[in-house]
């Protein structure tokens, strides 16, 4: 079954990746002009150096990362035989994706690193639906972030478990909904075999560096976009929605999307927004390590255009109805 | 990939790194730099023996990426973005542009934290982290800091409505997710904002309490500027 999905997959091209970060741009630049320029022209260059630092900041504190991911999915491609993966996983699709699921905790780090990694599973022949929930299970439920939100809420414990509930259950329902629904043309993935003139060692630094620069060309242009609108949206905007229920938890998650911080920050920044109800916060840490500027850009960049208009806005649905779930039932 | 490690090798030695993050990432940063150079050199070692080869090979092992051998794909030239940044906006830390956009954030502190700060002993003329200072005097009745000189040190945020705070940032990750914590300085000269300086004074009871946006005051007693602190941010206070 794995080998029919990879065969399908990789129909998927090239050429909708790039007309996918064509789109990406250009909708980025319509929203920078009819927003963001007036402001700048208006505007000192205390400013502009504040976003060129948070620019510099995202992309340096995304790059062990991206580092991480990038070498252990071109060890995977040069190292690891398909067998593995047949042998680890379930055979049937269907428990193999909570088993991804789970597999999630055992990769820290932030999102940068699971891109590459999904990337390189799906092509190794594991199914795309249990790649993807390892995609977004693992920048969520991992150990340090866990910790890091219970640092962050100390008199609210149960906010780490809400969010490690609700972030596991929205990983698995969305490789559940992949599994019904996806279809192998949306995904491009790049056949990853061995070229049979290199050594498994040329194989991986091959991997490793064409993955780099995939990968870390979309982090850049998305930690450009994050950094411009962490800097020059005007707080106040947030303020006015803080205590209407539903409009709240969508704002934050909005929010999340727009900020893109890591993974083991978050839980700092969602405990400062203190007008917000709970489930908003929680909103806010489910929907962040999932579906953020830099991960759709690197989606488009790693899987194309057609599966992150899919997959990122069903993604940021789930996760709000499983971040309410979780709230009403936990905290 | 050669000049993205040797940016972040740059940012390193220079120490110019905790500009923009934690300094614990230092140690995953320096195996990144050094695994990015090491296999940028490689490429460019690949690239200059298949040119020194010639002809005589085939043409290069076909790509599954379908774009040409060795070259590099086109959204990779953004990479150079954050590499012409470095190199050529000067480095400079968040200040006080940020730190003037948002309120307050002092989340309320576990009951343990409260404790440990009515606890502790404060000698007069104690340098006292901004955040503490803030925590004591809006969730802890100024336990510590009541009747008590302090030393405060940060950089001056002027203030819209008159006057100046002083601030000093915290982040948890990166420069993305920093967080200012502010006092009102009060019975202090003009300064221009991003001056890092060390308050002593004492606390003016009676702010707003209990409240995370509330902004507690001080009254200086002396102010004194200092030069600007190598890593300028400081970790989220619990």
């Amino acid at each position: 079954m794995s080998v029919t999905d990879k065969q399908e997959i990789s129909a998927g091209t090239e050429t909708d990746a790039r007309a996918g970060l064509i789109a990406f741009v250009v909708v980025l630049s319509v929203v920078a002009v009819l927003f963001i320029v007036p402001r700048i022209m208006s505007t000192d260059p205390a400013a502009l150096s504040a976003a060129s630092t948070v620019f510099v900041a995202i992309v340096v504190q995304a790059m062990p990362f991206l580092v991480l991911g990038v070498a252990l999915s071109a060890a995977i491609t040069a190292f690891v035989p398909v067998s593995f993966w047949q042998r680890a996983l379930p055979r049937r699709t269907s428990l193999a994706v909570p088993v991804a699921g789970c597999a999630g905790a055992v990769l820290p780090g932030c999102e940068c690193a699971s891109v590459p990694v999904s990337s390189a599973l799906m092509g190794r022949g594991v199914a795309p639906a249990a790649a993807l929930t390892f995609l977004l299970a693992a920048p969520a439920i991992n150990p340090v972030v866990i910790v890091s939100t219970l640092v962050a809420f100390p008199n609210d414990p149960a906010m780490a478990g809400a969010r490690f509930a609700a972030s596991l259950a929205t990983a698995v329902i969305m490789g559940w909904l992949w599994m019904r629904f996806g279809r192998g043309d949306w995904l491009a993935i790049r056949r990853r075999t061995h070229l049979e003139q290199e050594s498994r060692g040329a194989t991986f630094l091959h991997s490793a560096g064409h993955d780099f620069l995939h990968a870390g060309g979309f982090l850049v242009l998305g930690a450009l976009a994050a950094a411009i609108i962490n800097v020059f949206v005007p707080r106040e905007w947030l303020n006015t929605v803080a205590d209407k229920p539903l409009l709240s938890v969508i704002a934050l998650a909005l929010l999340a999307v727009v900020l893109s911080i890591c993974s083991e920050a978050d839980a700092f920044v969602a405990a400062s927004l203190n007008e917000f109800s709970p489930a908003a916060k929680l909103a806010f840490l489910v929907v962040g390590p999932m579906v953020d500027i830099k991960l759709i850009s690197m989606q488009i960049g790693m899987f194309g255009r057609a599966f992150a208009i899919r997959f990122a806005p069903a993604t940021f649905a789930v996760a709000i109805a499983m971040s309410l779930t979780a709230s009403w039932v936990i905290l | 990939m050669l000049l993205c490690g040797a940016m972040l090798l740059r940012l390193l030695l220079s120490g110019t790194y905790t500009y923009y993050v934690v300094e614990v990432m230092q140690y995953l940063l320096y195996p990144s730099a050094i695994f990015l150079v090491v296999v940028g050199l490689w490429f460019v070692a690949v690239g200059i023996r298949s040119q020194a080869r010639g002809a005589q090979q085939p043409s290069e092992p076909v790509d599954d990426d379908r774009h040409e051998g060795h070259g590099a794909p086109a959204i990779a030239y953004a990479l150079v973005l954050p590499i012409l940044a470095v190199a050529f906006i000067p480095s400079t830390p968040l200040g006080a542009y940020s730190a003037a956009r948002e309120g307050n954030s002092a989340a309320a502190p576990s009951a343990e934290t409260l404790q440990a700060l009515a606890a502790s002993p404060v000698e007069p003329g104690t340098e006292m982290a901004v955040q503490e200072f803030v925590v004591s005097a809006v969730w802890n009745d100024g336990k510590g800091i009541r009747n008590r000189p302090v030393s405060l040190t940060g950089f001056v945020t002027p203030d819209p409505a008159g006057g100046w705070w002083i601030a000093r940032l915290s982040i948890a990750c990166c420069a993305g997710d920093a967080q200012p914590a502010k006092v009102k300085v009060l019975d202090a000269p003009d300064l221009p904002a991003d001056s890092w300086v060390t308050v002593t004074g004492e606390w003016v009871p009676g702010g707003t309490t209990r409240d995370p946006a509330a902004i507690p005051e001080i009254r200086a007693q002396s102010v004194e500027t200092i030069p600007p602190p190598a890593n300028p941010y400081e970790e989220p206070f619990r």
